[in-house]
């Protein structure tokens, strides 16, 4: 057969412009990180901004952490490897720049936003459509370019770490599409089309596989290829890769509800999360052994070489988390963790140790050989820096998890009597507070580490040589020989095909697990069913979402005994089916809201927003003086309304043309009864006044119950006597 | 009828008969991989990330 030698350049401009922006961008995640756990541990750091406040800045540090740094550091390796894999350049220059420029602009996109309050309130899909827009555009741009790679390619066999690319592209863009289905009500604001239990399911099924195909299977690839890279040996058992690869597309995609135990969700739907869940401890640990078996007989290189203790380090720390997720899934032990601070510290396992870690050994294994250096400048540098960032590691980890268990045995604790041995929540939060200072000095430690490395590869890169690319050879593909392979491995050739079928795997295990929920609120008994919130509830739920009160709040009362005994009867799925978007929330750091209607009287309320200690004097809420000042929207009510009506939401047209009408004569109501108790006057056509609202009516909107249900009843027919 | 079917739609044949597809498709991939006739294959495909590129000279 007659193939012709062909010569190429390999574009590594690009990669160093991605590795630049992943230590740019982690910098910036790893200081809000360590901002908002100052701000946890004392919280007069939320110095009474806005945009500083815990609740806008801690959505900023996941995406960051998530999409800006661990973005960043994919794409670099992903786009380096890839090249060296197929054998060929990139398949566009002007799309791997538009790819990285694009991705750059969403990054500042959400770093404007999120602290300003434009959020859809959806934990790692908080941001408004139409960034939304702009991160679906970009994710086309990169499959294109990567797909378009894999067709030039001159190497026939597709190595398993592009399995593993392949099945990131196409399941994120999935995930990603199929969540951020909603609807605009103004340039930065938008309703999710799912409501209640609907939008929960959604949501973690996209933000467990977030997980799933954003943090691990793209680092997988990236293991599968710099492990061998780095030791210079092939990975332990090929074989062991395909099984590896298989295994974590038929089950992760299955795996959400396990965020979710106890809750409305339906029954059924829980336990295949948990089942799914534990069955991924299998080859997850496949995977790790697989990456440290690739040492066998160079174990000696662990002494010596830090970039191999980076890797190793990170494969361990893939163990440690892929062994806890499991645990975490079983109904019992989530009984415990879930809500917790225990989560925080499984989370940091895996972010800063296996995804941290292998982006480190991988920029340290690139910088040298990218920049023109022999080897990094400083190898005691790199140890210091492992060494350290480890030890901050443990500590996080290490408090966190105690943090995440003390509370949780305190939630549940009952005395001989019957009583809660702990009844106020914030005894609960007291007792763990010295534990986030050891937290926020572990992450010091980490960030130490950081810089660190910052110095090291900015030396490195002043002592590299100018490099001007090198040309490269290979042969031509063509697809007509090895006429005798079987089946299996002309599928690995075929890049198409192999797409498909992950696609198929993972769509067909999504539509089985989402779709019946889907149809859930229409089957509700009509006398369970809800009253939706007056126009001045909704606008108060806006300021709910805006603010990010679900990072401290949840609204989901677990069918867990302790659960009802402190927070009341468990939620139901009626309770939240007008929500756009769900506010279940997954951490309490303050206690359920779901039923604090009527628990206190408006007042109390309005005194605890703008100064949390005034009414509970070790409160670490933060205030939120102006929502006190700042004018709620009421004229935004009409469209907003019109679109929670084309979502479902029961209003009459009377409602919706005069919603603004409706909501201005609640808050006056409101803020005349605030008055005469003694709050200041003019509150009426304030943010507070609305959030009061609703926070009143939370857990009240049985149509049978009557606390709220006049507001309902709005436009008032006329009776005799005048209105009412 | 379909409305009721729906509604207290617990889903488990068709979810069970799911995994038990996804299980198959798994066992005949286990089966594919780990025949022995592959064995050379394998290692050259292992051998992948290790080709060297060309370099500067250093
Ligand atoms: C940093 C975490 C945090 C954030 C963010 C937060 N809270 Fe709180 N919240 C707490 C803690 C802790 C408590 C318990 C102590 C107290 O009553 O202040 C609490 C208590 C409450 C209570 C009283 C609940 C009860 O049953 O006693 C309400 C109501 C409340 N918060 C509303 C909000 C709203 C509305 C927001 C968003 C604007 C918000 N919180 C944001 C931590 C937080």
């Amino acid at each position: 057969m007659e193939r012709k030698l062909e010569k190429f350049f390999y574009d590594d401009n690009i990669v160093k412009m991605f590795i630049m922006a992943t230590l740019f961008w982690g910098g910036a995640a790893f200081l809000v990180g360590l901002i908002i756990a100052l701000q946890l541990a004392y919280w007069p750091l939320n110095l009474n901004l806005d945009f500083l406040t815990f609740s806008r800045l801690r959505p900023l540090h996941t995406n960051a952490a998530i999409f800006a740094f661990a973005g960043n550091a994919i794409f670099a390796g992903i786009y380096h490897s890839s090249q060296r894999l197929l054998k060929t350049r990139l398949f566009s220059d002007f799309l791997t720049k538009l790819h990285f420029w694009g991705w750059q602009t969403i990054i500042l996109a959400a770093l404007i936003t999120l602290p300003l309050g434009f959020t859809q309130g959806k934990e790692y899909a908080e941001l408004e459509w139409p960034i939304d827009l702009m991160i679906t555009i970009i994710w086309v741009v990169f499959a294109v370019n990567f797909f378009g790679t894999i067709a030039r390619r001159r190497e026939q066999h597709l190595y398993v770490a592009i399995w593993f690319y392949i099945a990131t592209i196409v399941t994120v863009a999935m995930l990603h599409v199929v969540n951020s289905i909603e609807i605009p009500v103004s340039f930065l604001q938008s309703y999710p089309v799912y409501a209640g239990v609907q939008d929960a399911l959604v949501q973690w099924w996209y933000g467990h596989n977030a997980v799933a195909f954003f943090l691990t299977t793209p680092f997988l690839g990236l293991m599968y290829y710099y492990i061998p890279k780095a030791v210079n040996r092939p990975i332990y058992s090929y074989r062991l890769s395909i099984v590896h690869f298989w295994a974590l597309v038929f089950i992760y995609i299955w795996a959400g509800p396990h965020h979710l135990l106890y809750t409305a969700l339906p029954e059924w739907s829980q336990t295949l999360g948990m089942i799914f869940s534990v069955m991924l401890w299998a080859p997850s640990w496949g995977g790790m052994i697989n990456g440290l078996l690739t040492l066998r007989g160079a174990w000696h290189l662990l002494r010596t070489e830090p970039i191999v203790q980076f890797l190793i380090a990170a494969v361990t720390f893939y163990g440690m988390a892929t062994f806890e997720g499991p645990l975490l899934s079983i109904k019992s032990v989530s009984a415990l963790g879930h809500y917790t601070d225990w989560i925080i510290g499984h989370v940091h396992g895996g972010a800063l140790g296996w995804n941290g870690f292998l982006a480190f050994g991988m920029i340290y294994y690139l910088v040298p050989r990218l920049w023109g250096a022999d080897g990094m400048y400083s190898k005691k540098l790199m140890s210091y820096h492992l060494w350290i960032a480890l030890t901050g590691i443990l500590l996080y980890y290490i408090s966190m998890v105690s943090a995440g268990i003390t509370q949780g045995l305190m939630w549940r604790a009952i005395s001989p009597t019957g009583q809660m041995t702990y009844p106020d929540f914030v005894q609960t939060v007291n007792a763990i507070r010295p534990l986030y200072w050891v937290r926020v000095f572990g992450g010091l430690l980490f960030i130490t580490g950081y810089f660190i490395g910052i110095y090291n590869i900015w030396k490195t890169i002043a002592m590299g040589k100018k490099v001007s690319p090198v040309e490269q050879q290979a042969y031509a593909l063509t697809f007509k020989d090895d006429s005798n392979e079987n089946a299996h491995r002309k599928l690995e050739g075929l890049g198409t095909v192999f797409t498909v079928l992950v696609l198929v795997s993972v769509i067909v295990g999504s539509v089985i697990e989402i779709l019946p929920t889907l149809s859930i609120h229409k089957h509700l008994p009509q006398d369970e069913q809800i009253l939706p919130y007056t126009a001045l509830e909704q606008l108060g739920r806006d300021v709910y979402v805006t603010e990010g009160c679900y990072v401290c709040h949840s609204q989901m009362i677990r069918t867990y005994t302790p659960d009802v005994i402190r927070f009341g009867p468990s939620s139901t799925i009626a309770e939240s089916m007008y929500d756009h978007p769900f506010q279940w929330g997954s951490k309490r750091t303050g206690p359920d809201l779901a039923r604090v209607g009527g628990k206190y009287p408006d007042l109390w309320h309005y005194r605890h927003m703008v100064d949390p200690r005034s009414m509970n004097n070790q409160s670490i809420m933060p205030a939120y003086g102006w929502l006190e000042t700042k004018k709620a929207d009421f004229y935004s009510l009409r469209k907003k309304l019109s679109v929670l009506r084309t979502l479902g939401v029961p209003y009459t047209d009377e409602q919706v043309s005069q919603a603004d009408i409706w909501a201005e004569k609640q808050a006056e109501e409101v803020a005349a009864q605030l008055e005469k108790d003694g709050a200041p006057a003019g509150l009426k056509d304030k943010k507070i006044v609305a959030l009061i609202a609703y926070l009143q009516c939370l857990g009240k909107k049985a149509k049978t119950g009557t606390d709220t249900s006049k507001w309902n009843n709005f436009p008032f027919k006329k009776v005799a006597g005048g209105e009412q | 009828m379909k409305q009721e079917a729906l509604a207290f739609f617990q889903n488990t044949g068709l979810t069970a008969f799911a995994s038990v597809l996804f299980f198959i498709a798994f066992a005949i991939i286990l089966y594919g991989v780990f025949q022995k006739k592959n064995r050379k294959y394998y290692e050259q495909m292992s051998q992948l990330p290790l080709e060297k590129e060309q370099c500067h000279e250093r």
